[in-house]
């Protein structure tokens, strides 16, 4: 006997009535999966919700959902469950578990997540707020590396040094550290840097030069970020004469730009 | 998922789905024992958990689940 055929069963046992009422009238069940909040009536919904939070605080019934149910979630929640369930390729940096940190291998995968969502057009501000509430700006990070392709890129790297016998996940950790400390040499250009992007951007290839790079990436998604990232990058190259673009994919809402120092 | 035994609750029930397990929400908003408001309920990571970051409630040892996707993940991972 299943989950639900216990519930249907002790429901019937303690009260007839009340197991018409749910099982007949106001909860639809669906291979073994019931929604507490079916129903478009707001009495009705309400009523609906009244009799189960009753029905759960029977005693044998409250022991059954502890030892049997496995979840017991907000719709809302449920709903991000089922894109869960939806992401493709979830697991494709699986090579980096034990690798990396522990906490920032569970953050890429919710990262996975938030840009398969993003490519689908789909609003991600709330999930990556979340994110980043939860676990800091290194989320943050994790996040706009993941979106920007640069985990692809680690992944390849890591596939290309494990050929080498001598490989020691210790120095790949440290790379993995700068890359990360340093959001990869590169600026996540987004409307709350607008009175200092200019000075973030210098200051990024400033910084980038005393690791022997002589570039900044710069990443904008979104018309109003790519059109900001676009005015900033032209000021500075009226200003100054040494840095000019080494690289550039302008979609309109999806931007790449490498500029480099040329005296560097 | 659907054959994974999962019951879902509209959000305003909340209070109501943690009373049923004995906790309630103290002035600061995080979830703790009902016969003993200084406990706080922890999630599986050992976090105190919130009423807005409260997603629901998942069999073992009654754990609280966070709904951030970091903790919805792992939870998908277990189910």
């Amino acid at each position: 006997m299943n989950f639900f055929d216990k519930l249907k069963e002790l429901i019937r046992v303690r009260d007839t009535n009340l197991f018409n009422n749910i099982f007949s009238n106001n909860l639809k069940i669906e291979n073994l999966h019931i929604h507490l909040d079916k129903g478009s009536n707001k009495d009705f919904k309400q009523e609906n919700n009244n009799l189960i939070i009753d029905v759960f605080r029977v005693p044998e019934i409250k022991q059954l959902i502890r030892e049997d149910l496995n979840i017991l979630i907000s719709s809302d929640d449920y709903k991000k469950l089922e894109t869960i369930e939806d992401t493709p390729n979830i697991n494709k940096y699986q090579s980096l578990r034990g690798i990396i940190p522990d906490k920032d291998y569970d953050i890429l995968k919710a990262s996975v997540v938030i840009r398969e969502k993003f490519k689908n057009k789909q609003d991600i501000q709330k999930l990556k707020e979340e994110l980043v509430e939860s676990y800091g700006t290194r989320a943050r990070r994790i996040s706009n590396l993941c979106s920007a392709g640069y985990f692809d890129y680690m992944i390849e790297i890591l596939d290309e040094l494990k050929k080498d016998e001598s490989f020691n996940i210790e120095s790949f950790r440290k790379f993995y550290e700068i890359i990360i400390d340093e959001e990869a040499f590169s600026v996540f250009v987004h409307v709350g840097l607008n009175e200092n992007l200019k000075e973030i951007i210098l200051n990024k290839l400033e910084r980038n030069k005393s690791y022997g790079i002589k570039y900044v990436n710069i990443h904008a998604l979104n018309k109003v970020n790519v059109n900001l990232a676009n005015k900033v990058i032209r000021e500075i190259l009226e200003e100054f004469k040494n840095i000019d673009i080494a690289e550039k994919k302008d979609s309109g809402t999806n931007l790449f730009v490498k500029l480099k120092d040329t005296e560097a | 998922m659907k054959e994974k035994n999962i019951i879902t609750f509209s959000p305003e029930l909340k209070k109501e789905i943690l009373d049923i397990f004995d906790k309630t929400v103290d002035e600061e908003g995080y979830i703790v024992e009902k016969g003993n408001p200084s406990e706080k309920v922890l999630t599986p990571d050992g976090e105190e958990l919130k009423l807005k970051n409260f997603a629901g409630v998942t069999k073992g040892s009654l754990m609280f689940v966070k709904s951030d996707l970091v903790s919805l993940i792992k939870l998908h991972d277990k189910i």
